[in-house]
């Protein structure tokens, strides 16, 4: 009988590849790896951060054909400032306040160029806009219309803009 | 010659010296050479990651060999890389086929969970003490000490002696 070490070692032996690749080309391939994921992650928040675009323009009224969209965010022909405001529900039972509400805030210039962003569960939103006077509508999250509206036109100084309060009217 | 292409140099040499031996010793542990493979090629880029420390060591070899032991560990890992191996490299090379002396250790490694052939190599063949072997491992010396006996119940007739474990 053998002893236990010489069988492993020819055992060892035995299973030894009959040839290795090379080492740079391991490091080769681990860089391609990496540069993979990373491309890969970057196409994925790209693939998302384009899907919520295109879901919030996607969300614009229904009864305002033929309007010209851009992009919520650069893209933009002229310089851009920020606007924010809120997106909230008002009436309702008495004793029932502002409730903030999620969904979608257009604005629409003179021109119909409509801009769009997202509305955030507590309703909070922000956008950027060129300077100007704008129509704000709202979508809530779960309409495919916009049903709110800021009380009147917005006009946005080149300074920016915060506050917009962007209402829906319930009974 | 930068820092990083020295390294290349270094581990490369190092790679081609003791690629196949260390995934001879690997896969009798890892009851795979496609998996032993795997794990050698990332503990060798491990020591090319920390290549200033590893270069300092007394034996680097050393150093990429209990890196690779311990990579096997991973069960989650090791499914991953089987896969991962797999497409890179296509189904495995056709082994040779072993001795009728290897037939009987053969079987005895194939019925061992992976923890006590870990144990056994690093014992049996590389000749690390308990202690040295909990250490590599990270394990506690009595685990090293309970995979061995268990390991000893299946070699057993393969065993000319070692009655206790230093």
């Amino acid at each position: 009988m053998s002893d236990i070490r010489e069988l492993l070692a020819a055992e060892a032996q035995r299973l030894q590849p009959a040839q290795a690749p090379e080492f740079p080309r391991l490091l080769a391939a681990r860089a391609r790896r990496r540069y993979g994921a990373i491309a890969g992650a970057a196409v994925l928040i790209a693939a998302i951060a384009g899907g919520t675009s295109l879901m919030a323009q996607d969300n614009r009224p229904l009864d305002q054909p033929g309007i010209v969209r851009q992009p919520a965010a650069g893209g933009a022909p002229t310089a851009g400032v920020p606007v924010s405001g809120i997106l909230q529900q008002i009436g309702g039972p008495v004793g029932i306040g502002p409730r903030k509400i999620a969904g979608t805030v257009h604005f629409q210039s003179a021109a119909g160029v409509l801009t769009s962003t997202k509305v955030t569960a507590d309703g909070r939103f922000s956008l950027t806009v060129p300077p100007g006077r704008y129509q704000a509508t709202g979508t809530p999250i779960g309409s495919d219309r916009a049903i709110c509206e800021a009380d009147s036109d917005v006009v946005v100084p080149a300074a920016g803009l915060t506050g917009v309060q962007v209402n829906c009217h319930v009974r | 010659m930068s820092h990083s292409s020295a390294a290349s140099a270094a581990v490369s040499d190092l790679f081609r010296d003791c690629y196949a031996g260390l995934v001879g010793v690997v896969a009798l542990a890892a009851g795979s050479r496609t998996d032993a493979e795997d794990c050698v090629q990332e503990a060798f880029l491990k020591a090319f990651d920390r290549w200033d420390h590893v270069s300092q060591l007394q034996s680097p070899e050393a150093w990429v060999r209990t890196v690779a032991l311990r990579l096997l560990s991973n069960r989650r890992r090791k499914a991953r890389n089987g896969l991962n191996a797999l497409l890179r490299h296509g189904p495995p090379n056709t082994e040779r086929a072993p001795e009728v002396d290897h037939v009987d250790l053969a079987r005895a490694l194939q019925q061992m969970p992976i923890g006590q052939r870990q144990v056994v190599v690093m014992h049996y063949l590389l000749g690390l003490s308990v202690v040295e072997i909990a250490q590599e491992l990270r394990i506690a010396p009595g685990t090293v000490k309970s995979r061995l006996s268990r390991a000893r119940t299946v070699l057993g007739p393969l065993l000319q002696e070692e009655s206790f474990h230093v």
